[in-house]
């Protein structure tokens, strides 16, 4: 039987395997099943890494999951920044879905321990058996888009019914803090979303929000052109209106076992 | 798709008739409730779907689905018995027949609700198979009312869609099969496989693990191997949940250092062999 154990990179920084190389992953998504995956390799031995993916011994394989459908989709790729897309049909519409990338052995591949923490260094050359993981990225959650917009706090000063708005954030989140009766149905009450909503967009400011600047801005502008509705930069913005187009995408719920 | 005001009003009308264990709740009101519920299952199924128009505001097809969408209608009329405990196969038959519909609906117990009101309609659904979900009280009744037609998410989480009712069962463990034999290189046909995830407990904990912990992989080669080892070398092993977690855990475990879509399948089923008298 062979070993898969074998010095891995990490993005999140918590392994020293390869001490002079620094791998860096960012996903930037769109809740209409796309996202733009980056993988880059920095540092002094990076060369070495890179040597395996340009000779075809290495490639950067991105897994698309969804664990409340049973989804899993890897795709792979020998590019430091790929656009990948999923059938969001198959991943359950608007439920969340993970992007998890790593740098993987495509052909059983020889390293030289030279580039290894000394730890790993008695061992001579190193092996990588076909489909070990030389370097593992983060975990990214592509939230649908008004879960990244909305976060519901429950008040527990506020009267029955009440609810107020804060933000946006430079995420451009906002925190809506709701009376202890309707936070408990936030999942069944349509109204309070759709009421979070407006009072949301209508505190978006054509100086301040600039689309270019934010995922979220972006989607939302999309999803409005696409409807044909004005967003926050046009004088014949309505609130009200953007918020019923948008309201379509909000998240649907799920409990815990009794 | 199901429109979002009968999604809505699916789940708020759940979160009436059933309620979590250790929540608040008046007590007089919810007895009143799931008595009347009961009642209407114990008359059977044409009373269960009346009952179901009239608390969930359905004056036509349109109040559930989306414009010209359509419900499948199932490939024959199941007996009451076969709709509670369908065999293998006519679970295949059955999924057959709903292929059109899309994870995206298959996911959203409102749908299956959806599904069930149009098959009783269709007289697809035997007329005693409501009164066959009676329990020994009413509160057990109202759950599995709930169950049946489509799963109860705030109570049993995200997977009671696809393991708390039988249709809906159906529809996702055939699909999974499908999908399974496909990674399986030839190792398992997909006739193998849905025999094997039909087999009690295979489903429910595939489903549990996968499903609530995103650590543990979903990769379909590795669901693939550890089926492959079921039929054969783990038969009777594969009967013990623990011995199906275990090795759920096990290949979760190695899925951080192997790339499961890359790996040998050969690998694979030994990765999966390995520590087993840890597991049982």
């Amino acid at each position: 039987m062979k070993s898969y154990s074998r010095p891995m990179l990490r993005a999140d920084g918590n392994s020293t395997d390869f001490p002079a190389v620094k791998y860096e992953n960012k996903v930037v998504s769109t809740s209409t099943g796309e996202a733009q995956v980056t993988n880059h390799l920095l540092g002094t031995d990076a060369v070495v890494l890179q040597g395996l993916i340009d000779n075809g011994y290495a490639e950067w394989v991105i897994e698309v999951r969804s664990p409340a459908v049973l989804y899993s989709k890897s795709h792979r790729t020998r590019e430091a920044v790929a656009t990948i897309s999923w059938d969001i049909k198959e991943t359950g519409g608007p439920l969340p879905v993970f992007i998890i990338s790593g740098l993987v052995a495509v052909e059983p591949l020889a390293l030289s321990s030279s580039i290894v923490n000394e730890v790993w260094k008695n061992t001579g050359v190193l092996e990588f058996a076909k489909g070990t993981y030389l370097a593992r990225g983060i975990i990214f959650e592509t939230k649908p888009l008004l879960s990244s917009m909305l976060e519901f706090r429950s008040d527990d000063k506020a009267r029955p019914g009440e609810m107020r708005i804060e933000g946006p954030n430079e995420h451009i989140q906002f925190t809506v803090y709701l009376a202890q009766n309707i936070h408990t149905e936030i999942q069944q009450r349509r109204d309070v979303w759709i009421s979070a909503l407006i009072g949301a967009l209508a505190k978006l400011d054509p100086e301040d929000h600039d689309p270019e600047d934010s995922r979220v801005l972006r989607e939302i502008s999309l999803r409005l052109d696409e409807k044909k509705v004005f967003d926050w930069r046009s004088g014949d913005f309505d609130p009200a209106a953007a918020a019923t187009c948008l309201e379509s995408l909000r998240p649907i719920g799920g409990g815990e076992l009794e | 798709m199901i429109t979002k005001t009968f999604e809505e009003r699916v789940g708020h009308w759940q979160q009436r008739v059933v309620v979590k264990k250790g929540k608040e709740s008046n007590s007089v009101e919810l007895q009143q409730i799931q008595a009347e519920l009961a009642e209407s299952a114990r008359e059977g199924t044409p009373a269960l779907v009346e009952y179901l128009r009239g608390h969930l505001d359905i004056k036509n097809r349109s109040a559930m689905l989306e414009s010209e969408q359509k419900v499948p209608l199932l490939v024959r009329k199941l007996t009451a018995d076969e709709a509670r405990l369908v065999p293998v196969e006519l679970e295949r038959e059955i999924a057959v027949s709903l292929e059109t519909v899309s994870a995206e609906d298959a996911v959203r117990p409102a749908f299956w609700t959806a599904a069930h009101i149009v098959w009783a309609e269709e007289g697809l659904l035997e007329d005693g198979w409501a009164s066959k979900l009676v329990g020994k009280d009413d509160d057990t009744t109202a759950r599995n009312v709930c169950r049946y037609l489509g799963g109860l998410p705030h109570v049993r989480g995200k997977i009671s869609v696809l393991i708390n009712c039988p249709l809906s069962r159906a529809w996702w463990r055939v699909r999974m099969a499908h999908r399974i034999a496909d990674a399986s290189e030839h190792y398992l046909t997909f006739e193998e496989t849905h025999r094997m995830l039909h087999r009690p407990p295979v489903w429910e904990v595939f489903t549990e693990e996968l499903v609530r912990r995103l650590a543990v992989m979903n990769e379909l080669r590795a669901l693939a191997a550890i089926c492959r080892l079921f039929l054969n070398e783990y038969a009777e092993e594969a009967k013990r949940k623990k011995v199906i977690r275990n090795m759920i855990h096990q290949m979760a475990s190695y899925s951080t250092v192997v790339n499961f879509s890359l790996a040998p399948f050969e690998d694979l089923l030994m990765l999966c062999a390995l520590d087993r008298q840890e597991s049982s």
